[in-house]
């Protein structure tokens, strides 16, 4: 039986030779490690993999390759990333041929001792959190589908690191994120990584007015990742790659949890849950329970 | 450095007892960017213009911080002296010390102190303000009435007298209204229809009124002088082009036991109908939910008997664009349905009845050709009872008054003995309001000449007995209760907004009061203006009216709108919102946000890296921004900024608040 890197490898090259898309947006494997990668018909595809180690959410790169026809492998996180870009018409779905693969769950490089080479583990405690909360593994609404499906484990419920930070005492909390804030770099990794950061111009590079000094320490760090948080509100699909990538390790996603708890549980909502999946904060309806606001 | 100039307003005594003026326009004259500042009794008054004037030239300022009273009040006045001065109008702000301020302060320390952070934010904001040229927009030359009543119909004459094309929407078969179904009007006692019809026939034949009936308004876009309204034309399964409205149709029709709308019930009609004679356009329209042939795919008597091939079972609702400058809304009243209110037994006992269906039968060209009966036996009634205030000043149901009851119910009584000589009715009222020409004497005249009896007070219980109609109440002069045995009792049941109105208020984008009736914009001074640019109100839609005031303000709203759309074009607040369209990711908030359409898709091509990009961006229709920011709220990116509100503006305004408070901390 083929493995689902023969597979895939073979599904790309039939896309290519079809003419069906001019770029494919999957991962490559070299030196032990797992990278994103862009192809196009001239490439080696021989490295083209999907292993537990294909980390990054490729929707990110997305509004860059905009206007082409595109391939991408999508796990769930892109499939939801997909719907809220789509939502925010920031996609020309027609144009992207959707890869469906078996997501194994994804490594957390970080609960991994130095020398631990194998990553065949089923063990979810070496898992990243946000698969432990995976409710699909099976790509839904792929246009192609390569590899067995496999099952979905019953999910996790709750955020439990958030859930540990709240059942902070007041100025424990205000201290553990000071502590935290005082770490970041503003080297803006996490939105880089971010697929639903696709501003054009961030409000952090304004200077007429300047809402945000630019200088680092944890008051502006944290004005920082709090405006952050606010602007992806309603919007932020939990793929926890802004904590992956923080290279200080800030667990910057908790503050984006705490509006997905209260999204969830005030509007009934969850991003990107559908491709019909309104923006919550722009979609509007007569009929709108607002019995939490004044 | 801007050169601005402050000018603190005593306001009298309002302003000046409170704060102390000389001291905060002393503090200001050391304001950055503040050239000169000073302070007068009346800022207003044409001495304290002039005062402006001068400094603005001795000082060369380049633009004006007025603390006074609330720009509600006289921005304009100080934008026009601004104009005069050579100085942008929109480099002009009012720093509001009045009502913000002394009106509502009482220590003179603090509200000196707060009038000075007003006047810093003011002039913070005033050094950061572009000029700013009013938008000019052509106008719309046409006009849409909503609801052909009486109201609406004066309305659409006038407009059209004016040489304005009009178009009257119309959601019944005709035109006519409420008062098409009147019997005689007070307090002369002319027939209704020999005065309405004439109107009706001129609306339908002027060359500048397109009639739209069985029609209802879909949607409503853009804003005053440039609306796009979209009708829905509602199937009247009959091909009008066709029809000439003979007749032979709803005689052939087998199904003829509908109660009518138009007769409230007292009289019936077919399937296929023209709701009263002299409808217009008198032609008719099939009834889909009570033809037959729409129920079991039999019948279709009336189209086998017209001569003309005009039956189109196959119609379908039609939808209609147009393109309109104003909107008169005349969208009329309703009756409270009296048999929401228990205690008044209509609809359990068979001769209780409304006012309005008591028109219908007097009415001469009403079902029962101008005969009174009771509905249980087509009996002649011999004792009538009114009874005044059903649903109205009472706290279960209305506050209001419905203001027009205690006219008809004067009439109705003198129509009563009119008819039935022998006659006898009762009158139940709180009191009589009888305001307007004519109107005391008309009531008099029924009470001593028609020998009509008022009893002062409300009615207790209503019973029927024996086939009469007990009505017991106090009568609160004599201090005695009263029975009446009555034949027949007419309820004046409260005037309530017209079915529909809320939904209406919603597509218009206007507000309705407590009641439901549709807001105007100022309860003494713009009375049939809404809030709306461009939208204004006719008649009962607004508040309880009788005929002549709904005529007067169908004209007064007709006036207003000819103001309007006479113009060439008019000229908007510069205040609109605008894209930047480099940073613009076209995601469309803006679109889904705006009540008003004014973000609209467009493109943008560049130059990214040596290749070209296009790329979708909004861009905003400056004849269609109302300026109310909610897009520039929404942007993500934060690409759209408010022309006169800028995040500079604003900023630099925040700045000047914080500056007190910045200062006491670097103190410490």
């Amino acid at each position: 039986m083929a493995t689902i890197r023969e597979e895939l490898q073979a599904a790309v090259r039939r896309l290519f030779e079809d003419d069906k898309i001019d770029y494919f947006l999957g991962y490559v494997d070299d030196y032990g490690h797992t990278f994103p990668a862009i192809l196009t018909k001239d490439s080696d595809l021989s490295g083209l993999t999907f292993d537990r180690k294909s980390y990054n959410n490729l929707a990110a790169f997305l509004p860059e390759l905009r206007g082409s026809r595109l391939g991408l492998i999508c796990k769930q996180c892109e499939v939801r990333t997909l719907n809220v870009l789509a939502a925010e018409e920031q996609l020309e779905r027609e144009k992207l041929v959707v890869v469906g693969v078996p997501c194994p769950a994804m490594i957390d490089p970080r609960k991994l001792s130095a020398d631990e080479a194998e990553l065949g583990s089923d063990d979810p405690a070496l898992w990243q959190e946000k698969c432990r909360r995976c409710l699909e593994r099976n790509t839904p609404t792929a246009d192609l589908f390569v590899g067995e499906k496999i099952s979905t484990p019953t999910p996790a419920e709750g955020w439990p690191l958030l859930e540990e930070v709240e059942a902070k005492p007041a100025e424990e909390r205000e201290a553990w994120w000071r502590e935290q804030m005082s770490l970041c770099i503003r080297c803006y990794a996490c939105r880089l990584a971010c697929p639903l950061c696709y501003c054009h111009q961030c409000f952090v590079e304004d200077n007429k007015p300047q809402w945000l000094d630019k200088s680092v320490g944890a008051e502006n760090n944290l004005h920082y990742h709090i405006i952050r948080a606010i602007h992806l509100a309603g919007r932020c699909i939990e793929c926890q790659e802004c904590s992956r990538v923080c290279p200080v390790g800030i667990p910057v996603d908790v503050l984006n949890n705490v509006l997905s708890r209260d999204f969830a549980s005030r509007f009934g909502y969850a991003s990107g849950e559908t491709a019909e999946t309104k923006p919550a904060l722009v979609a509007y309806e007569r009929d709108d329970p607002e019995d939490f606001i004044l | 450095m801007a050169r601005i100039g402050v000018f603190v307003c005593w306001c009298g005594a309002n302003i000046a007892s409170t704060v102390d003026v000389e001291s905060v326009a002393e503090a200001a004259s050391r304001l950055p960017g503040v050239a000169f500042a000073t302070d007068y009794k009346y800022m207003c008054s044409d001495p304290g213009q002039k005062a402006i004037l001068e400094a603005a030239q001795e000082h060369r300022l380049d633009g004006l911080v007025v603390a006074a009273c609330s720009p509600r009040m006289h921005e304009p006045t100080f934008r026009q002296v601004a104009a005069e001065a050579g100085i942008n109008p929109f480099r002009m702000q009012m720093a509001n010390i009045r009502e913000h301020c002394s009106w509502v302060h009482a220590d003179r320390e603090e509200a000196t102190a707060k009038a000075l952070d007003a006047i810093r934010m003011m002039v913070a904001r005033v050094a950061q303000s572009e000029p700013l040229e009013p938008i000019k927009v052509p106008v719309t030359r046409r006009a849409l009435v909503i609801g052909g009543g009486v109201a609406g119909i004066q309305a659409a004459l006038d407009v059209a007298d004016g040489g304005v094309e009009t178009i009257l929407v119309e959601r019944t078969p005709s035109i006519g209204g409420k008062m098409a179904g009147l019997d005689e009007t007070f307090p002369t006692l002319d027939c209704s229809q020999c005065i309405l019809t004439p109107k009706m026939v001129d609306a339908s034949r002027s060359e500048f009124i397109k009639l739209y009936t069985y029609c209802e308004v879909e949607k409503v876009d853009g804003s005053v002088g440039n609306f796009k309204v979209t009708l829905r034309k509602k199937a009247k399964y009959v091909n009008h082009e066709l029809c000439n409205g003979c007749g032979d149709c709803f005689h052939k029709c087998p199904y003829k036991k509908i109660p009518s709308e138009f007769d409230y019930g007292v009289g019936n009609r077919t399937a296929i109908y023209v709701p009263f004679p002299q409808a217009v356009p008198n032609k008719p329209v099939i009834d889909r939910e009570t033809c037959v042939f729409f129920k079991t795919g039999k019948c279709r008597a009336c189209e086998k008997v017209c001569l003309r091939n005009a039956i189109d079972f196959e119609q379908e609702d039609e939808f209609e664009e147009i393109d309109v400058g104003a909107i008169i809304v005349a969208t009329g009243y309703d009756i409270l349905e009296p048999a929401e209110m228990a205690e008044f037994r209509y609809g359990a006992i068979p001769d209780v009845i409304t006012g309005l269906q008591f028109e219908r039968m007097s009415s001469a060209s009403g079902p029962t050709e101008g005969k009174i009966v009771r509905p249980s036996d087509g009996e002649e009634p011999k004792v009538v009872v009114f009874v005044h205030c059903v649903g109205s000043r009472d706290e279960n149901y209305k506050e209001y008054c419905s203001k027009i009851c205690c006219m008809y119910n004067a009439k109705h009584a003198i129509i009563l003995k009119h008819r039935i000589h022998d006659a006898q009715a009762y009158l139940f009222y709180i009191d009589v309001r009888a305001g307007g020409k004519g109107y005391e004497e008309f009531w008099k005249r029924a009470c001593v000449e028609e020998g009509a009896e008022y009893l002062r007070g409300r009615v207790s219980r209503l019973y029927d007995e024996n086939g009469k109609v007990i009505v017991e109440g106090q009568d609160t002069l004599s201090g005695e209760q009263v029975e009446v045995v009555a034949d027949l009792v007419v309820l004046a049941t409260a005037m309530v907004p017209a079915k529909g109105t809320e939904e209406m208020a919603r597509i218009l984008g206007v507000s309705t009061d407590k009641d439901g009736f549709f807001n105007e914009a100022h309860p003494k001074l713009r009375p049939v203006d809404t809030a709306t640019g461009g939208i204004f109100l006719a008649g009962a839609c607004q508040a309880p009216k009788d005929i002549p005031e709904s005529v007067a303000q169908g004209s007064a709203a007709a006036a207003k709108a000819l103001g309007l759309l006479t113009k060439e074009e008019i000229t908007r607040e510069p205040t609109v919102a605008v894209v930047d369209p480099f940073i613009c990711t076209g995601c469309w908030n803006c679109v889904t946000v705006c009540p008003f359409g004014a973000p609209e898709k467009s493109e943008i091509t560049m130059t990214i890296d040596g290749r070209k990009v296009t790329r979708p961006v909004s861009e905003i229709n400056e004849g269609k921004c109302e300026g109310c920011g909610l897009c520039v709220a929404s942007c993500p990116g934060n690409c759209i900024d408010q022309r006169g509100f800028s995040d500079d503006q604003v900023y630099a305004e925040l700045g000047g608040y914080l500056e007190r408070l910045r200062a006491a901390l670097t103190h410490e």
